[in-house]
């Protein structure tokens, strides 16, 4: 937790996220950042998407090196560290299931015990079936054409998240069920 | 008594599945490792909710209680990323100090590898079609720089274990 200006109690949340890999990632994590505030919640992100904790310049290393990529990650690591729980990104990415990165900083704070908070539009999961031959079995389970059982939306470790199905409400779910965490 | 292992991938989805996952318990046991294999109801998909809930925990204090975790970190389902609760796996593994290692039989950059239409920039990386990049690894930055990477199958994983355990 860290105090802004006024003094108000602020609980630091990072924000897992896939958008670092979009063409056009830079405006979305600062409508996020607003949306936080909000509901006490500072956000902070990765390395190159949030310009103000992590912006890619703090990287000395020479671009597009082993060196690099391993500086990207030991930040990233830093300032999750130093947050109080996370809110993911969970829209389907390339494929029917999440970026694994935003899954690998999920499992990050399930392992620490910190909340988990999740999102994502149920646009994005609809349009799965056809692609992916899914079909359903004898016993009534639902697979992919290769055979692994269907997840819709999500499933086993994914249960331990609380979703929402926008950012917005990500943080209202943090807020009420973190209150603790604005406790004086 | 051997280091434990913990087994991560997603073989449990399929109707063979807990026989394929057994016979990864049985490799581990061959390399003189142990395992404490998950209950029944992980390779259950229509488990209840509230069970799936249960399953869930126990997996992560599997994690918890473990030495190592071996994740299958193939693409899956037709893209270059890994299964999802494997990544997560991972994740969970990681800030608890536990030896990290994924297996792949194709360890080209996402970019590479990915199967669909792609262009490549000039600094080398690819981006779809969209203009969305792929990452420089062969995994998403927090997978490749967090684990251990063996091209090869299951057993080159154990194999690599016991050369790291040597040293």
């Amino acid at each position: 937790m860290i105090r802004d200006k006024d003094g108000n109690l602020l609980a630091v949340a990072k924000i897992a996220q896939f958008t670092c890999l979009l063409k056009d990632y830079g405006n979305t994590f600062e409508e996020w950042k607003k949306i936080g505030l909000k509901y006490g919640i500072l956000c902070v992100g990765t390395t190159a998407t949030d310009k103000e904790y992590l912006p890619i310049e703090m990287i000395s290393a020479e671009p597009n090196t082993p060196a690099f990529w391993q500086s990207i990650f030991d930040n990233d690591i830093r300032i999750m560290e130093q947050c109080d729980l996370c809110i993911s990104q969970l829209d389907n990415w390339r494929s029917q299931q999440p970026d694994s990165g935003t899954a690998w900083e999920t499992g990050y704070y399930l392992g620490l015990g910190k909340p988990c908070f999740g999102f994502y539009t149920p646009e994005s999961k609809k349009k799965d079936t056809e692609e992916y031959g899914v079909f359903e079995d004898e016993d009534g389970v639902l697979r992919d054409k290769d055979g692994y059982a269907w997840e819709q939306p999500f499933d086993g470790i994914f249960e331990l998240v609380q979703m929402a199905y926008d950012f917005e409400g990500a943080c209202k779910l943090a807020r009420e069920q973190c209150s603790y965490l604005w406790e004086e | 008594m051997g280091k434990t292992i913990y087994i991560s991938g997603p073989e449990h989805l399929l109707m063979n599945g807990k026989e394929l996952y057994y016979k990864k318990v049985d490799l581990c046991r061959k390399y003189g490792f142990e395992v404490d294999p998950l209950p029944d109801s992980y390779f259950d998909p229509l488990l209840p909710k509230d069970q799936k809930i249960k399953l869930a925990l126990l997996r992560v204090e599997r994690i918890q209680n473990c030495d190592i975790i071996i994740a299958d970190v193939n693409d899956f389902r037709f893209s270059v990323e890994p299964y999802g609760e494997s990544a997560v796996e991972l994740g969970i593994a990681y800030p608890l100090g536990k030896e990290m290692i994924g297996y792949m039989r194709d360890t080209r950059s996402c970019g590479e590898r990915y199967p669909g239409k792609k262009l490549s920039g000039s600094n080398g990386r690819y981006t779809d079609l969209n203009g969305n990049g792929f990452e420089p690894t062969c995994l998403n930055l927090m997978l490749s720089q967090s684990a251990v990477i063996v091209e090869g199958d299951f057993e080159d994983a154990l194999k690599k274990l016991k050369e790291m355990d040597r040293k």
